[in-house]
């Protein structure tokens, strides 16, 4: 599946890495990175221009976390209401929408890379918090170019390697976001059996 | 009267997070068997390589792999191995197998040509 996507990039070039960016922002399972780390060897290698592939990967990947925005944003409103006024899931709701205004920059910024698993949901979950749009999108910016620089920039340099390189990444990508999902579960746990104590 | 236990408290919370547990120890499982085994083992050719990445990945000369394109001369094409087999009516395999052996002589070659 990987290599039919790889040699797609010979095929259609820079318009296979906007897809891959915009699609896997909005959660699609699409090896995006491995994709990246392909055209930074291909650039490497001379046959596609650095420019054109940074401002496919980075413009597909704005425009995916802005339409994950806006969903969350024009249809995660009632959802997120509903969460809001369950008595279960009220208290948790309005602690994690809070703190993900009060920390939107390393919230959004680590999402885009570091953690880029979480990602996606992290973009429905702005929207749907109604977190402000400015701070959002300059945080969607600077974490997207880190992505994208990164991983191109890898594939520059590690150009034989990438397979490995890409499968090697992801899974410690997968590990560190399922750390930080049950660090952060273990928290709500811990506080509701405390408040529940008190 | 005593407390419930945590799982009968949040029994949904609890088993989200045994899961993510469970997959961050797969993906963990999974780092390390790559680190250990697979990321210092020696590249090999793939189908969706380009003629022009194996010649700057692999170290080998253009003139060594243009004659097994079936291209016409000129510069190396912007296309996968897997489109150039198709285009020779060969299988991707065929051609893959065809251009490790270029890459193995020439690794050979600069070994026994080293210091």
């Amino acid at each position: 599946m990987t290599d039919t996507l790889l040699a797609l990039v010979p095929q259609h070039g820079p318009l296979v890495l906007f897809l891959a960016t915009f699609l896997s922002c909005l959660a699609l399972p699409i090896p995006s990175s491995i994709l990246m780390l392909a055209a930074g060897a291909f650039v490497a290698s001379g046959d596609l221009a650095a420019a054109t592939v940074v401002a496919a990967a980075l413009g597909g990947a704005l425009i995916g976390d802005q339409a994950g925005y806006g969903l969350g944003r024009v249809g995660g409103g009632g959802f997120w209401q509903r969460l809001l006024d369950s008595p279960r899931s009220g208290g948790i709701a309005r602690r994690a929408g809070s703190a993900l205004r009060r920390r939107v920059f390393p919230t959004v910024y680590f999402s885009r890379w570091l953690f880029s698993a979480l990602g996606p949901y992290v973009n429905f979950a702005a929207g749907a918090a109604r977190v402000g749009w400015p701070g959002f999108s300059i945080a969607s910016l600077l974490g997207e170019a880190t992505w994208v620089g990164l991983y191109v920039g890898l594939g520059f340099l590690f150009a034989a390697r990438i397979e490995t390189l890409g499968a090697t990444v992801s899974s410690a990508i997968g590990a560190l976001a399922a750390a930080v999902v049950a660090l952060l579960l273990g928290r709500m746990i811990w506080r509701n059996r405390r408040k529940k104590a008190a | 009267m005593t407390e419930a236990p945590a799982w009968q408290r949040h029994p949904v919370l609890l088993g989200v997070l045994a899961v993510t547990l469970a997959l961050g120890l797969l993906f963990l499982a999974h780092f390390g068997w790559m680190v250990t085994t697979r990321l210092g083992a020696e590249p090999r050719v793939e189908d969706w390589m380009t003629p022009r990445h194996v010649v700057h990945a692999f170290g080998v000369p253009e003139a060594v792999i243009a004659p097994l394109l079936g291209t016409p001369p000129g510069p190396l094409p912007f296309a996968s191995l897997r489109d150039l087999a198709a285009a020779q009516g060969k299988t991707p395999e065929a051609l893959v197998a065809e251009v490790q052996a270029q890459v193995d002589m020439a690794d050979g070659l600069s070994v026994e040509g080293g210091p």
